[in-house]
């Protein structure tokens, strides 16, 4: 694929979904620079991935794909330092604040939440709450759908219960 | 809160995001890391082109100067012997380090693009990496033998005998074989054990999660 027809379809789904971007990196990094790093890994790689891209899923599951597993694997200190490739230049400013409206702080305390999960059910939370069915998310993560409807039971329940805990007190 | 509320709260995010990009930056960082990736493959297909031209080149240079020598009786077969299968070695080398790349991105393009998919192949590759010790280690001494076939015919050109300057057959041996080898076997030890190993149990702890175990 030539490289302007790669940057045309990497800005149009940036142009229509770079949420998703957001809310993996606000989910799996907690520290500006880590956000910063990220976000960078994520974008790198779906830019990367516009060529392996066959149209076989909607473009959304496609970038959650493959932000969630990048995301997964730069928790698991699996990024550029170990696999012992030169890190890119830092670039500082890429991630901004949001330059529309105030954020919701429930939202806040949503990431918080899901912050404690372990790091597939994090996954799992986030495709969940973006109305993506079991079907979906066990072939976005290769599990079985069973498996998916025990993790999201574990999921409900543990936010619910957070939920209700906090309110007691 | 049910499901249905927290999914409400969670839309909030699509019209008032928690974040925003610099685009140009962005562009910025992903020309970097494209320079980046052709760099390190123009490299690897330089230091293939290179060393196995070098080592043909310098095969039959040396060849072509024996067949001459051999006019004045000087060569004998064995020379022959040495300068051939040393070009085979250090071919055999080359050979073995592109099919070995070749089988195992084959391997790796079985897998498809689930999380499961993607942990399973980096552990096929980790798996790949620790237990391949020994291919790597045929290549090294493949390039080794023809280093030394290099070497021995160098001297053999020029009519001398390997104790002139304090060299022997065995010490040549023993730098250009033995020596590499060693570092080899030692480098590829310590990198099994302080860095597979470790990142390969890792990734299979986190199998084991997506699993819900």
């Amino acid at each position: 694929m030539h490289d302007t027809e790669r940057d045309r379809i990497f800005n149009e789904w940036l142009a229509g979904h770079k949420g998703i971007l957001f809310k993996v990196v606000h989910a799996y990094a907690f520290e500006h620079s880590d956000r910063q790093d990220l976000f960078q890994e994520i974008a790198v790689q779906v830019w990367r991935s516009v060529g392996a891209f066959r149209g076989e899923s909607s473009v959304p599951t496609w970038m959650y794909r493959v932000a969630l597993n990048t995301a997964i694997a730069w928790t698991r200190k699996e990024g550029r330092h170990r696999r012992g490739k030169e890190p890119l230049e830092a670039v500082e400013g890429l991630l901004t604040a949001a330059s529309s409206g105030t954020p919701d702080p429930r939202v806040e305390w949503l990431y918080h939440k899901i912050a404690q999960l372990k790091d597939v059910d994090r996954s799992v939370a986030l495709l969940l709450l973006d109305g993506f069915s079991y079907k979906e998310i066990a072939a976005i993560l290769g599990l079985t759908e069973s498996n998916v409807g025990v993790k999201i039971n574990r999921i409900k329940s543990a936010l619910a219960g957070k939920h209700m805990e906090e309110a007691k007190s | 809160m049910n499901l249905d509320e927290l999914m409400a709260v969670w839309r909030t995010q699509d019209a008032a995001p928690l974040h925003d990009m610099n685009k140009t930056l962005l562009h910025l960082a992903l020309r970097q890391d494209e320079a980046k990736l052709q760099k390190e493959r123009r490299r690897e297909r330089w230091i293939v082109y290179v060393g196995s031209t070098g080592v043909v080149v310098a095969m039959a240079v040396l060849l072509g100067m024996m067949i001459l020598a051999r006019e004045r009786k000087v060569m004998t077969d064995w020379d022959f012997v040495i300068g051939i299968g040393g070009a085979a070695a250090a071919l055999l080398a080359g050979g073995a380090m592109y099919v070995g790349h070749r089988a195992r991105a084959q391997r790796e393009q079985r897998f498809g693009e689930s999380l499961r998919d993607q942990l399973n192949r980096r552990i096929a590759q980790l798996y790949d990496r620790a237990t391949n010790t020994c291919a790597s280690l045929v290549s090294v001494l493949l390039g080794g033998i023809g280093g030394t076939a290099i070497i021995l015919l160098g001297y053999r050109v020029n009519e001398k005998a390997f104790s002139e300057n304090g060299f022997t057959l065995v010490s040549t041996i023993l730098m250009c074989v033995v020596l590499p080898v060693a570092a080899g076997v030692w480098e590829a030890r310590r990198q099994a054990r302080d860095v597979v190993l470790p990142h390969k149990r890792r990734l299979e702890a986190l199998l084991k999660e997506l699993d819900g175990q």
